[in-house]
């Protein structure tokens, strides 16, 4: 690829100096962009894995609880179920606030008022030990699954902003810092072209005015 | 905010059990997209959408669309009774994979 330079650029000396400031200030942003990206990496990372933990656990979790409602759907019947299941009180509501980390909002779930009972919410008759397995089984689905939406929604803003980080690293990195380094250089040598020529001219003169003098 | 839910009748069953009692359950005259609708019409006082991973495929670009233009309500995808597919990739690790450049194995 042939170096590009910044358009609109005339080769003088205050242009260098300004493109100079330009540079070393890229230069700074990039490290600093680059660093945030790590760091960001480097904390996505670990909610990662909390987060596969978390969906494993949830695996085995729902295999259980799907295998004993089966079974109470078996032994009392579909129907009964459900009307069982739509009889049990509503689990409440959640609440959400922001969260900052490295100036990213990150939802954080808070679930204090999202109550999840201990005790069945049905009577010992009509139902059978089966049922009682599968709410258990499906309370502790759902308490997981609360902890999986807090960290998904930490893992999304997270990835986002990764995402825009990199982006501008990259364009740092492989556009505007090279294409400032080849303006930098082509003013450079055009001054030198000048100074150059100007020396010349100058002995030319010189050596005209001697000769004249003669 | 509330904690909605649309999946199939037997999780619905499971999840009302654990007091989730907004439930919608796609049927033949109403479709997932149709219920789906219906829940994106208030989103406001809503906090978690859990989805079974079957109706997450079947809505799928719209589910897309309302992930990258909502943070909240946070949308999060379970398996259903026969257990997760093996072939659908879900939003979380799509996300990884792009954000990090590779696949993190669970």
């Amino acid at each position: 690829m042939t170096e590009q330079l910044l358009e609109g650029v005339k080769p003088t000396r205050m242009e260098l100096l300004s493109i100079r400031k330009k540079l070393s200030l890229a230069e700074k942003g990039h490290n600093l962009l680059e660093q945030k990206r790590d760091s960001l990496v480097e904390r996505f990372f670990s909610v990662i894995d909390k987060r596969n933990d978390l969906v494993n656990d949830l695996d085995e979790l729902f295999k259980d609880a799907f295998q004993s409602l089966i079974q109470a759907q078996m032994i009392m019947g579909e129907d009964q179920v459900d009307r069982i299941a739509r009889l049990s009180p509503h689990a409440g509501e959640l609440e959400f606030t922001e969260d900052n980390i490295m100036g990213v909002k990150i939802p954080k779930m808070d679930d204090q008022s999202f109550t999840i009972p201990k005790e069945p919410s049905y009577g010992m008759s009509e139902s059978c030990a089966k049922l009682d397995d599968s709410q258990q089984y499906f309370r502790t689905v759902m308490q997981h699954l609360l902890k999986l939406a807090d960290l998904e929604g930490g893992i999304k803003s997270l990835a986002v902003e990764i995402e825009k980080t990199k982006r501008r690293v990259n364009v740092l990195e492989n556009n505007l810092i090279p294409k400032l380094k080849a303006t930098q250089k082509y003013i450079e040598m055009q001054l030198e072209e000048r100074e150059r020529e100007d020396f010349f001219r100058r002995k030319r003169i010189k050596a005209l005015m001697e000769s004249e003098e003669e | 905010m509330n904690v909605i839910a649309l999946c199939d009748k037997d999780t619905a069953s499971g999840l009302r059990l654990a007091g989730i009692q907004t439930v919608y359950v796609p049927t033949k005259e109403k479709t997932a997209l149709q219920q789906w609708h219906e829940i994106e019409d208030h989103i406001g006082s809503t906090g978690l959408i859990i989805i079974t991973e079957e109706i997450a495929e079947e809505i799928g670009k719209e589910l897309k669309e309302f992930r990258l233009r909502n943070i909240i309500p946070i949308v999060i995808e379970i398996p259903d009774k026969h257990g997760r597919k093996t072939d659908h990739v879900d939003y979380i690790s799509h996300l990884i994979k792009k954000a990090v450049g590779m696949e993190i194995k669970r």
